[in-house]
């Protein structure tokens, strides 16, 4: 029982989706503090972009921009020391828990038979390297009571998940998580061509019977 | 027999120190787009595809009346619509091992050998024009998958029709997904007797308000 | 040694030279190639193994990595599903119809009037023979053809030969077919052999699998229903919508066989494991 609950959070920082795995939470907080509290984690994601160090701001802009990279070539020129000291890369290892392999798998092909995905990659716990970059923000927060985990796909789709001191589950594991999330959210809930992006999502079945199977597939409630 | 493989390891090692890095990526991509393609993806039959792509067609055809452009505008509209939802479903399934673009030239060759490879199991020629900036993809008389078993009536032919256009719908939504402005249209389709069937990116320019904060 | 490793002749191509890191790198082209592998765990392809290919990048594995991207036989099936749900939604939202389930079934016997085609053109004219003559024809001795099948609930299909058998069995002997009897499950003179094409053949075309089950519904041989538990493309958004299209397809093959077939309806029954366990019912003229 250690993961408490699941956000998604759109491109303008609008909450789409949560889940909460903790009965406690619905009694004690409405949906109206939910979205507040979206919005903040989503101020403070983007908050923290503005106040990087110089060096990495200027290293996220090159990776970003081609055109400019051209013309300010000699000033972007990063060393390999001065990029060490920020976790601008970080390597990724999805972290395959051994003695569950064959159980997980079951419940994997399960989770997967609806969807348009085989997912030996994600969702097999294989020992392929997924390299995750993400360039600057948060990854996570870690305070007395709650730890909090971000992962923001390529198109601005944040999955913040939030869990109790229980367990430290490790930013690594949160990240594989999110992405597993992110790949049944873009299959299950947007392949439906009456969904509108950006909007919330309302009562989709298929989505939370999916995000409760990987749960309990991960072991995280 | 040894010694004659050990010169040979040799010299193949002399040219992969030659092999240009711009063309090593390009190959990489295209393992990558099979690797994806293989490993990620449900399949169903092409054919199975084609007859009910054009099935649907030929029913907004004749909704339309046999007006063409209607039809060709319709189609990119429902591309556009496809295009804004796709973009995540194509980052997902690659799972981040997907090099970032940093170049046109690189854009057109992720697009060709990694989404049209894992969506259409296809992959067109890429034709990139310095001067213009622009990018083509070009497919070979028969191998754009949409045209497979298709021969447009006269009457449509003339008003021309673009058949697949749907296409350059979903591709200009998805690069607007990823904060990439550009016009994407149908140059040429072999069934409309042209030699190859080309699809036109140009005015690729970047919204920079629209990138999100962290990427 | 073989001499199309590299998808080439080697009079014709360049020397294939028979070094061990080539020889690995065209196992991995292998494995590529063989469509059949995708589901075995065992012979997948790892990402470091790419990433040391791509850095080996020699010539020759381009050469041979251009033999996979000629024109495929499969495509995917999130594509498949985009463009057939956008369509679904476009004929729900813009025509201004309100018999949509008659149009979507009417698409959907468009469809099914070419793939009767299609399938059958196939079956007649394979690329290649199973297997050899004289096990073919000792292999079809050994069904014994009943027609009059016990009235229970769910046919028993395991005694008749598949329709795959039957056709490459005709490609490929003389034997006069008429007397071996074939040829009356080739046009499918009664409709329990159709029926088991369309379990079978059409739905392993379309799908890559089989359906699940057939099941008489009534005495008087005037109704059947074809039985999917996991219906490939109905199962994640629209089922019901895309069930009416495949109706529609059943249809239109049940009619292009000659059978004079009044409706097809379809039905999500529950079940305690599949979300979206699918009856199609046929439902034929007297």
């Amino acid at each position: 029982m250690s993961l408490e609950s699941l956000l998604i959070i759109n491109k303008s920082g609008g909450l789409i989706y949560n889940k909460n795995f903790n009965d406690n939470i619905e009694k004690n907080i409405n949906s109206n503090d939910m979205l507040i509290l979206a919005s903040t984690l989503h101020s403070a994601f983007t908050l923290t972009n503005c106040i990087l160090p110089e060096v990495l701001q200027k290293y996220s802009e090159s990776y970003n921009d081609s055109k400019e990279r051209k013309e300010n070539e000699e000033e972007l020129d990063v060393t390999d020391s001065e990029r060490n000291k920020f976790p601008i890369k970080v390597k990724y290892y999805p972290i395959g828990n051994k003695v569950n392999i064959t159980t997980n798998n079951m419940i994997a092909n399960e989770l997967l038979r609806e969807t348009t995905m085989i997912g030996t990659e994600l969702f097999y716990n294989k020992k392929d390297i997924i390299d995750y970059e993400q360039v600057s923000c948060i990854r996570h927060i870690d305070s007395d009571v709650l730890d909090v985990y971000f992962y923001q796909s390529i198109t601005g789709i944040k999955f913040i998940s939030i869990s109790n001191k229980k367990e430290n589950l490790g930013v690594d594991r949160m990240t594989c998580f999110m992405m597993r999330v992110y790949s049944l959210f873009s299959d299950v809930v947007l392949k439906n061509p009456f969904y509108s992006v950006e909007m919330p999502i309302r009562k989709n079945k298929l989505f939370d019977d999916k995000i409760q199977m990987l749960v309990e597939m991960e072991n995280l409630v | 027999m040894s010694s004659n493989i050990s010169s040979e390891k040799t010299n193949e090692s002399s040219t992969v120190s030659q092999v240009d890095p711009d063309y090593q990526k390009e190959i990489f991509l295209k393992q990558l787009g099979e690797h994806v393609y293989q490993q990620n993806m449900k399949k169903i039959n092409a054919e199975f595809f084609n007859v009910t792509y054009g099935s649907f067609v030929r029913t907004l055809i004749d909704f339309y009346d046999s007006d063409a452009d209607k039809c060709n505008e319709k189609l990119k509209a429902m591309g556009e619509s496809i295009g804004s939802r796709l973009i995540d479903d194509f980052y997902s399934k690659v799972t981040n091992q997907i090099p970032r673009c940093s170049n046109l030239k690189d854009l057109g060759n992720t697009i060709a050998y990694v989404g049209f490879k894992m969506y259409i199991n296809t992959v067109p020629r890429v034709i990139f024009d310095e001067t213009n900036r622009t990018i083509k993809f070009r497919f070979e008389s028969n191998a754009n998958i949409f045209n497979k078993f298709v021969e447009l009536p006269d009457d449509i032919k003339e008003k021309k029709l673009y058949y697949s256009n749907i296409v350059s719908g979903i591709i200009k939504a998805a690069l607007a997904g990823i904060a990439l402005n550009c016009d994407v249209e149908f140059i040429s389709d072999t069934l409309l007797d042209d030699q190859y069937t080309d699809i036109q990116i140009s005015n690729v320019t970047r919204i920079k308000d629209e990138v999100p904060m962290g990427q | 040694m073989n001499n199309n490793l590299f998808g080439y002749e080697q009079d014709q191509g360049p020397k294939i030279t028979q070094l061990t890191e080539l020889n690995k790198d065209s196992s991995i082209l292998n494995s590529f190639n063989d469509k059949n592998n995708v589901n075995n765990q065992s012979g997948t392809l790892d990402l470091e193994s790419i990433k040391n290919n791509v850095d080996n990048g020699t010539k020759l594995s381009v050469n041979a990595a251009k033999k996979n991207y000629e024109e495929g036989h499969d495509v995917s099936m999130s594509a498949y599903l985009f463009v057939l749900l956008e369509f679904i939604k476009t004929i729900v939202s813009d025509i201004d119809n309100t018999n949509h389930s008659k149009i979507l079934g009417d698409i959907g016997h468009d469809v099914g009037i070419r793939i009767y085609e299609l399938v059958n053109f196939k079956l007649l004219n394979p690329k290649k023979s199973m297997s050899t003559k004289s096990a073919l024809i000792e292999k079809m001795d050994n069904y014994k053809y009943i027609d009059n099948l016990s009235h229970g609930s769910t046919l028993n299909i395991s005694q008749v030969p598949s329709s795959e058998e039957i056709y490459s069995y005709i490609s490929t002997t003389t034997v006069e077919l008429e007397e071996s009897g074939v040829i009356k499950n080739l046009k499918h003179l009664s409709f329990i052999t159709l029926l088991q094409f369309i379990q079978d053949t059409i739905w392993k075309y379309m799908f890559g699998k089989k359906a699940d089950d057939i099941q008489k519904i009534n005495e008087d041989d005037s109704s059947y229903a074809i039985i999917d538990n996991d219906p490939l493309i109905a199962s994640l958004v629209l089922p019901a919508k895309v069930n009416e299209f495949i109706c529609g397809i059943i249809k239109g093959v049940v009619e292009s066989a000659n059978y004079k077939c009044e409706s097809v309806n379809t039905q999500i029954l529950e079940d305690k494991t599949y979300n979206n366990k699918s009856a199609y019912i046929i439902k034929l003229q007297k």
